[in-house]
């Protein structure tokens, strides 16, 4: 694995290369992976170190990374918003293809991850599949959930309970700040927005019993034709009310992973 | 990344096991300590909520070389092997930061930094290791004090969100009256039994006779308390009433800020802490610093 930084110097971004390890194997393709955002971002770090270990074994050239103002990239945490953090993992598609030497690059992404994975393969004809874990479907209710969870630790908080609204309209969620275009874009995304044409191969990982799985399989199946939705057993906790409590490491998910892309 | 600081990647350690991120600043301060970033928790090198990233920048810009990196089994360091303890193993691994930053850097002292189980493993390394000139120690364990559970469970009775949550049943006591909770007992003796194991805690038995070591040798004590740890440390003199007695010289600055969370997450605070733990390192660390005043 190759940690390094890539993009322009006013905007470096993080990313580590997972070369396929797999010896006397031909490389099988090249696989971007796109994290959440924020709160939910610290849950998936050891899952998407895992998964590119997996798929680096299987033959595949790996590249995760970090949007800019997160993780080990420049900005500061109030930087970007869904449109940025789309252009940098656009940039990231020609890094890895660049790096990998491969023409086309498969998409894995998480949560809002796996929205900018999606927009990926619907603008990029070189992203010939997308493979999205619980995607963010509705923004709005999206939005909402960070903030009950807001809500439900001030209830406990024996702290004085401070403004979550800043002058600058930026608010406090899960220790992660929201500014109003973060708030806006991701707002924006609406079921809708799957039920369009890509010539792209989908696969939707989505908990059994997530309330999101139906609407998105009506919308994905209503313009394209090459779709697999795959259920997975029980609901991963993406997001904690308390930021250690980083989740553990769905192996069996991983490697249906794994599997579905070699 | 401000344009003052630059960041690269860097691997060391046996094996290039070890991975993390190096700050520096355009223009270094010879002679001061470099510091080094431990991990809270299983949380990779950016810390809780990029705590880790904001204060590595911060500490850049006014100079300092940074290193913020994985520990074994975290992150983007290789898997932790063998049977060390995850304490002994996280130790050993800093030192191997403090070798790595020597070899390449020409590093002499260092400044341990780190949150929550991070604090706990800088101060443990700072007991081993007579190169750390200093610790960062943001909640740190420490043991509760008869004020500090008066103060705690006086507050619980009277803060709204107990009475609600016994209402709607929702409150812990209900689940561990009714068992549910059988596998976190379990799981808390064995806490309770590896601590015994390891002084983790500033205040336990073999801790007291090893900070009186780290002050007779001159390292300067940096200790902040959060709001996020309130039910543990909630007034700001606990620390002298769990070590009554001990100088602390000149050697000791305490923080205590009961209006922000664990992770530091809001902004202002995290503005504030930043600059608190720059200021500290200038004061502290700077070539031209007055001579210590002593006892």
């Amino acid at each position: 694995m190759n940690l390094l930084f890539f993009g322009d110097s006013s905007r470096q971004l993080f990313g580590a290369y997972h070369p396929p390890s797999a010896s006397g194997v031909p490389a099988r393709g090249a696989a971007l992976l796109c994290p959440p955002w924020g709160p939910e971002y610290f849950i998936s770090h050891r899952i998407l170190r895992r998964l590119a270990s997996r798929l680096s074994d299987s033959g595949y050239h790996v590249l995760r990374f970090d949007y800019f103002g997160t993780g080990d990239s420049a900005g500061e945490r109030e930087d970007g918003d869904l449109t940025s953090w789309y252009e940098d993992a656009s940039l990231a598609v020609d890094e890895l293809k660049d790096m990998s030497g491969f023409e086309t690059v498969a998409v894995i992404g998480i949560r809002l991850g796996a929205v900018i994975g999606w927009r990926l393969a619907r603008q990029r004809d070189d992203v010939t599949s997308v493979l999205m874990w619980d995607p963010v479907v509705d923004g709005t209710q999206y939005v909402r959930e960070l903030r009950e969870t807001q809500l439900e630790i001030d209830r406990w908080s024996l702290s004085w309970p401070r403004p979550r609204k800043s002058g600058n309209r930026i608010l406090d969620l899960i220790g992660y700040p929201l500014t109003p275009s973060m708030c806006a874009s991701i707002e924006a995304v609406q079921t809708a927005e799957f039920a369009q044409a890509t010539k792209a191969s989908i696969t939707v990982f989505q908990a059994d019993s997530s309330p999101d799985r139906l609407p998105i399989s009506r919308a994905l199946r209503a313009a394209s034709g090459r779709v697999h939705i795959e259920p997975v057993r029980g609901q991963m906790s993406w997001l904690e009310s308390d930021a250690f409590a980083a989740g553990g490491l769905p192996f069996a998910t991983i490697e249906k992973m794994v599997e579905f892309l070699t | 990344m401000t344009p003052l600081v630059r960041e690269r990647a860097v691997r060391f350690g046996e094996r290039q096991g070890l991975a993390g991120i190096l700050s520096t600043p355009r223009a270094a301060h010879a002679g001061t300590p470099f510091v080094v970033i431990v991990n809270a928790g299983i949380v990779h090198r950016v810390g809780p909520n990029r705590l880790y990233v904001d204060i590595a920048r911060g500490l850049a810009a006014r100079g300092h070389i940074v290193l913020r990196f994985d520990l074994r089994g975290l992150g983007d360091s290789e898997a932790l092997t063998g049977g060390s303890s995850l304490t002994s193993a996280a130790v050993a691994d800093v030192k191997t930061a403090f070798d790595f930053l020597q070899a390449s850097h020409g590093a002499k002292s260092f400044i341990c930094c780190g949150l929550c189980s991070g604090a706990n493993y800088s101060m443990l390394t700072a007991f081993a290791d007579a190169r750390v000139a200093g610790v960062v120690l943001v909640d740190p364990s420490v043991a509760r004090t008869r004020r500090s559970r008066l103060l705690h469970y006086g507050r619980r009775l009277l803060h709204v969100g107990t009475w609600g949550a016994l209402l709607t049943l929702r409150h812990p006591l209900w689940r561990r009256a009714l068992g549910y909770q059988r596998g976190m007992a379990v799981a808390q003796a064995a806490q309770g039994q590896s601590e015994q194991q390891e002084p983790t805690q500033m205040s336990a038995g073999g801790a007291r006779a090893a900070l009186e070591q780290l002050l007779d040798r001159g390292a300067q004590l940096m200790l902040v308390f959060t709001g996020g740890v309130n039910q543990q440390y909630n007034y700001r003199r606990q620390l002298f009433d769990l070590l009554p007695g001990l100088d602390f010289r000149d050697q000791l600055q305490l923080d205590f800020i009961p209006d922000t969370d664990h992770t530091v997450g809001d902004g202002p605070s995290r503005a504030t802490l930043v600059r608190a733990i720059g200021d500290w390192m200038t004061l502290r660390f700077s070539v031209n610093r007055p001579a210590k005043a002593g006892k």
